[in-house]
Order: C-alpha cells, then structure tokens, then sequence
C-alpha cells in the first residue's frame, strides 16, 4: 500500500472514529429516554386497567346489593318459601333480572350452593354449584372478587374470569344469596383497548391462549405461529396479576406496542451511520488531497532516484516542497549534481588513462619492430657505402626483414582497429546445436597430437545472437586451446542447456592459467603469449556481454583451462 | 341423567319420566322405571365440539338444552346449544346433519296405535309413520315405537301435559287441581326499583 493510500486511510478512520464513539452513548442515551417514556405509558395503561377492574367490581357488588333487596327477590323468595313456584320457573328468573341489569354473572342459590336459577349458566338450576359454594365460602359479602365463573356461551360453556360479589337475601326463609358479577372479557378487553391505545388480554395464570383479548391482541393461531417462527415486533407488555394480592387466579396483559419507539431508534441511528458515512467520505476526498500533497515531493524523490539508479546520475527533482521534505529535495539534487560531476571527472580521468595505456601499448607494440628495421637499414646502408659484394644477399635479407617487421606492425594496427571498431551485434535466432556444429566443422581433422572430444546435448534451443561475432568468439577459445597444448593434448567441446541458458564450454589438457592471471585475463592488453596483442580475450568478453550472456575462465591446477560461455535462450 | 329431574326443572306443569317413546298411560302395563343412560360420552378430544339442536320458538326444549349442555359439560363434553326456527330445525333433522336435536311429539291420538305413529311422525316424518303403520299389523304399539326409537337412534326424556305459560313479570299463576287458572289472580310486577 502506498503512503498516499495510507495517509488518506488514516484521515478517513481519524473522522469515522470519534463519530463512532459517539454514537452508542448518543443512542443509548435517546433509548433510555424513550424507554422511558414508553415505561410510563404503560403506567398509565396500567392504572387505567387497575381503575377499571376496580370500576367493575364496584358495580358488580352494587348490583349485588341492589337485587338482594329488590322487589323481585323478595316475591320470589316468598314464593319459594311458600312452595308456590315450581323449579321450571323459578330457574329462568334470573336470566331475566342479568339482561334487564346488564350483568354477565347472577346467580340466586341457597346457603348450600344450591343454585335456585342462573342466568349466566342456567342449565345448573338444581344443582349444587362448586363454584358459587366456594364464592359463599371463601369471599365476604358485598365485595367483590375474581373469580373463573362457567359460562354457557355461544360455543358451550366457557370459562370467564369475573368480578363476583355476593349477597344474602334479607329476610328469606330458607336462607337465599344472591352472587353478581361481571366479566373481564372481549368487552372489558376493546375497551380498555380503545382508552389505552394497546392491546389487552385476560388470560388465565399459567394459560397461553387468552380468556378475552382485544381484537388486536389475539389474531389467531397462524398470527401466533408466524409471530413464534419470525419473531414479534418488540413490545413492551405489563402483566397486572388478579387478584392483585395473594394467589394469582389469571393475568391481565396489556401491550403498548413499540413501533414509534423503534422507528425512532432506528432512524436516529440510521442519522447517525448517515452522518458517519459522509463524515469518512468527506476525510477520504479531504485526506487524499492532503496526502497527495504531502507525498508528491516524495514521490518525485522516489522517481529521482529510481532514475539515478538507472545511471541518470544528474537527474533532478522539480517539485516544490518546504520544512525538511524541502531540505531532502534539495540535498537529493545536489546529491546527483554531485554524482554526475563525479562520473564526468572520473570519465575523463579514465579516458586520459586510457589513451596513456594505448600510447604505451601502441609505444610497446610498435618500438619492437622498429629496432629491427632500424638495424636493417643501416646494416644496408654500410653494405651499400663499402660495395660489399654480397650486397645483393644482405639486402635480401634486410628488406626481408624490414618486411616481416611492417606485416607485423600492420597486424597490431589491425587489431587495435579491430578492438575500437567493433560493429554492434545483429542478433537473430539461432539454433545453439547449429552453432556449436559450425564451430566443429572449422576443425574436421585437429592438428597433429590433439584429440577432439564432443559433448553437446541434443535438444538444445535456439540463441538470439550474431552468429558471426559468437563463431568468432568461439573460434577464439579454440584457437587459444590448441595454442595452449603445442605438444598436444585433449580439446573438449561441450554445449548443454542449464535453466534459460546455453552453455558452451571449451577445455584444453595445456599448462592452465595461473591463478593470480585469471581475474585479468579479460581485461585489454592482458596476454600471456609471446606476441600476443592482450585484446582477443577482451573482445570474446565484450561480445558475449552485448548478447546478454558472459564468459568464464576456470584453471583447477594440473587440469588445464576451461572457458565457459553463457548465452540467454531465445523466446 | 335422572330425567325425573330433568322434567322437574325444565317444565312447568306435570311431567313424567319416559321409559318408551309412549307416555304410560298408552302402555297396557306400567312401564319399568327409566334406565340411566350408559356409554362412553363423546368428547372434544374427539375431534370436534357437539351441536345440539332446539326450536327456538318454545321455552321449555330450551331449559331442557341448557341442562344438558351443563350435565355433559360435567362429564367432559362440550355442547354448542343452537337454536332454530321449526322449519329450519326439520331441514336439518331430514338432511342428519345434526349431533343432537331435542324433538317434541304431541300425541293427540286416543289409542297407543295412533301414538305410535305419532311418535314416527314427530321423529321421522311422513315415511316413518308410513313404515310404523305398516308395521302396527303385526307387533303391539310398545314394540313399535321401541323400534322407531332404535332406528332414529332417540332417547326417551318425559312427557309433560298441557299448561299454560305467563309471560315474565307476571305472577299469582296458580294452578287449581282442576289444572284451571283463575286469571282474577293474577297480577304484574310493579315497576324496577319499586316495591
């Protein structure tokens, strides 16, 4: 990753984070205080359910009170007392007195539980009821209570949970009560509903399916499945046990749903990511521009010295910069003035070193020869001036040699020309194996007390290079190899593949190359051999450098030498 | 079910316990005591709630629903009582798609042949009686109606006379032992809250 994507990064987390911090406590400090007000929303739903049971068990307890003492009562329970009223219609009276009454629960039984007529179960006439004996046993009169009461529904009968109070009826003979009541049921439930604005549902302690509910709370047994397999809205639900002390005999829920609560969360938090997001946008557009600034100069440093690297020694930076990225420009330019003044110096001092070594060679080269014509001339010019006879051998003999002695110095100056000429090299795929066999054919019978080994593998491939310039290479090592061993010996040729390369090596069984020559035998000059130039090596050197390969020189003591040419593969 | 019971405080006036389809006074000798009904009740747990079918017009066949919607409610069996008018509740008694039905038969027959034939009448119509004449032939009326009762798959519950009804709120109904009602006794509830 570059420093620019680095510094821009880092500008966009510096933004994004302190955004983040402060969205959880700015969050849970909003929930909290909609929880709040949710919670006491539901207070309030709460106390109205509370004064609403307390409502109807007030008015159960009146009507109580008020049919016990009722005209109707009494002719009844004189008629009872009196034997003038059969079973059959005493059982429906209280039917009648329920609906004229709106009550949901009348019941008018003896001290026993002996239900004398019921209107909210008037099957049980006759009867003894477990459920009014309980009522007489278990609640004071003129109050009341919660109880679970059968009732005879549309459907059968049903449980109800009922606000029931009981009375005795003055006066009558045999003892009579009367029990009234009212349901907490679908009607108790929509109402609340409607004043709460939520859900309400009685249910009995420890049940699932509710005695009553509003007609938003319960939506049936698919709603319920649905809701229990992909989860419910979340809302908050404040269960009102009843009777409110004591044991639990069923349970009023009421649910305020939380959906303005949860939409206000969410869109506070969505605000907050909004705003996160366009805070780290704005650090990435604004970080990038800052990066870039400050990284330009370095980047230019950077492609400064990649240049350098690459020989452009004088390369200059040109960018504006200040503080110590400023001082670093411009201590890098002139750190490659410098180096390019230094390479300048050193080239010129090379190039007068160089020609005083051409001059010295060329002295060297040339002042050897010399002597001989000189001593020719004048041993011809005495010759001549004393009219010796054998003037005509003698100057056979000088201009011979003064002859010898040019051809010589002609070669020198050939080979010199040759070393500053060399033409660039014409590369051009050729197969290594063909090469090596144009190499060979040079030498079809090798010279008397050599022997000529060959090795080269058969699937060699193809080498771009001058083929001309390489074969001269070669022919070199050759010629250096038989000139090495006047008095015969072994000529290995070899040629393999190694990974991309081809290698060509040529041994010889002569004296070998002494170990302190072998680091110079490639340099100009450098010979050995009597009359040598010290340039053939030099030029092998520089030719397989321009192809892309390189020459090796190995002399183990008492083997002989082998000189090692590596040449790229083509393609 | 003691249905001694159940005549007691359904209806209003004499009521008699049935042991056969025929009240006793058309049996040639008195019939035994009605047996308690036996079997295994049905149950919501097998599969569906029961339906009992009364005439909405009547009072009493409706006392005689709600008491029995408690007893079986008592024995584990959840009875639906749905009332319908008479036309409504015969086409649902011909087409059988009914659990239970309450049925009154009014016999006005004079001998126990003519009540039989009323009784296959009342439960099942015009090809009932037809088959219970047919049959009348060669079995004695008792026989018959038991095997009217069989085949309708009934229940014999009581047989009450006839009396008359009041409407709510009025009372000193009561019956000389002639069964007649002297209506100079009778009197009307005064207004709610009064006295």
């Amino acid at each position: 990753m570059t420093l620019r994507a680095k510094l821009t990064l880092a500008f966009a987390l510096f933004a994004a984070l302190p955004m983040l911090a402060a969205l959880w406590p700015v969050s849970r400090a909003l929930s909290r205080s909609l929880e709040s007000e949710y919670a006491a929303r539901l207070d309030g739903a709460a106390r109205a359910v509370e004064g609403e049971v307390r409502r109807l068990g007030a008015a159960a307890a009146e009507s109580a009170r008020e049919l016990a003492r009722g005209p109707e009562t009494d002719a009844l329970a004189r008629d009872l007392s009196q034997g003038a009223l059969d079973p059959a219609e005493a059982a429906g009276r209280a039917a009648e007195w329920m609906a004229a009454r709106g009550l949901d629960v009348l019941a008018l039984a003896d001290a026993r539980g002996a239900v004398i007529s019921s209107g909210h179960l008037p099957g049980r006439a006759g009867d003894v009821d477990a459920e009014l004996y309980a009522l007489f046993a278990e609640a004071p009169p003129g109050r009341a209570v919660p109880r679970i009461v059968s009732r005879a529904g549309a459907s059968g009968v049903e449980p109800a949970l009922a606000l029931v109070a009981w009375e005795p009826v003055p006066g009558a003979e045999p003892r009579l009560r009367i029990a009234a009541g009212l349901a907490l049921g679908p009607g108790f439930a929509e109402r609340l509903a409607s004043l709460t604005g939520g859900d309400v549902a009685v249910l009995g302690e420890g049940a699932e399916v509710p005695l009553a509910a509003s007609p938003g709370r319960d939506r049936g047994p698919l709603h319920r499945l649905l809701a229990r397999v992909l989860g419910t809205p979340r809302a908050r639900v404040r269960s009102l046990p009843v009777p409110a002390a004591g044991t639990p005999l069923a349970r009023i829920e009421v649910t305020l749903p939380a959906h303005g609560l949860e939409r206000t969360q969410t869109v506070v938090a969505l605000a907050f990511l909004l705003a996160l997001a366009l805070a780290a946008a704005a650090a990435l557009v604004l970080g990038h521009l800052v990066a870039r600034r400050i990284t330009r100069p370095l980047e230019a440093l950077r492609a400064g010295a990649r240049q350098v690297a690459a020989g452009e020694l004088g390369a200059q930076v040109r960018v504006q910069a200040s503080g110590e990225v400023g001082e670093l420009v411009g201590a890098f330019n002139a750190m490659s003035a410098g180096l390019a003044a230094s390479r300048e110096r050193a080239q010129a001092a090379e190039r007068i070193a160089a020609w005083r070594e051409v001059a010295r060679r060329l002295a060297h080269e040339i002042k050897n020869p010399l002597t001989p014509i000189a001593m020719s001339v004048e041993t011809l010019r005495d010759a001549l001036e004393q009219r010796r006879p054998d003037f005509e051998e003698i100057f056979r003999e000088g201009t011979g040699a003064i002859q010898e002695e040019v051809r010589r110095l002609k070669r020198i100056v050939d080979e010199f020309s040759r070393f500053a000429r060399l033409p660039s090299p014409e590369p051009a795929p050729v197969p290594a194996g063909e090469l090596v066999a144009a190499l060979l054919a040079l030498y079809p019978a090798p010279p008397p007390g050599v022997r000529l080994e060959r090795d080269v593998a058969a699937d060699l491939p193809a080498v771009s290079v001058d083929r001309d310039q390489i074969l001269q290479v070669l022919r070199n090592l050759v010629v250096n190899a038989v000139e090495a061993m006047p008095s015969g010996g072994r000529l290995r040729v070899a040629a393999r593949r190694e990974g991309g390369e081809v290698i060509v090596s040529v041994s010889d069984t002569g004296p070998g190359i002494r170990p302190e020559d072998l680091p110079s035998i490639f340099e100009p000059y450098f010979t050995t051999k009597e009359g040598g130039t010290g340039l053939g090596l030099a030029i092998a050197d520089r030719i397989v450098r321009e192809h892309g390969g390189r020459i090796e020189a190995a002399s183990p003591p008492g083997e002989g030498a082998t000189f090692t040419v590596r040449l790229p593969a083509a393609g | 079910m003691d249905r001694s019971e159940l005549a007691r405080l359904s209806t209003r006036g004499p009521a008699a316990p049935l042991a056969s389809l025929l009240p006793s006074a058309f049996l040639p000798e008195p019939a035994p005591a009605a047996a308690p009904l036996t079997g295994r009740p049905a149950r919501e747990s097998d599969g569906r709630r029961l339906a009992l079918l009364v005439p909405s017009a009547a009072e009493f066949p409706r006392a005689v629903a709600d008491r029995l919607q408690v007893k079986l409610f008592d024995r584990g069996v959840r009875v639906a009582v749905e009332a319908l008018p008479p036309e409504a509740l015969a086409a649902r008694l011909a087409s059988g798609d009914y659990d239970l039905a309450l049925v009154s038969a009014h016999f006005a027959a004079s001998s126990p042949a003519l009540a039989a034939v009323e009784a296959a009448f009342a439960l099942g119509g015009a090809a009932s009686a037809r088959r219970a004449l047919s049959r009348l032939g060669s079995a004695d009326p008792a026989s018959v109606a038991a095997e009217i009762a069989a085949d309708a798959g009934a229940v014999p519950l009581f047989a009450s006379g006839l009396r008359a009804s009041a409407r709510p709120g009025l009372a000193g109904l009561v019956a000389a032992p002639d069964g007649a009602v002297d209506l100079g006794d009778l009197w009307t509830l005064p207004a709610r809250g009064g006295r």
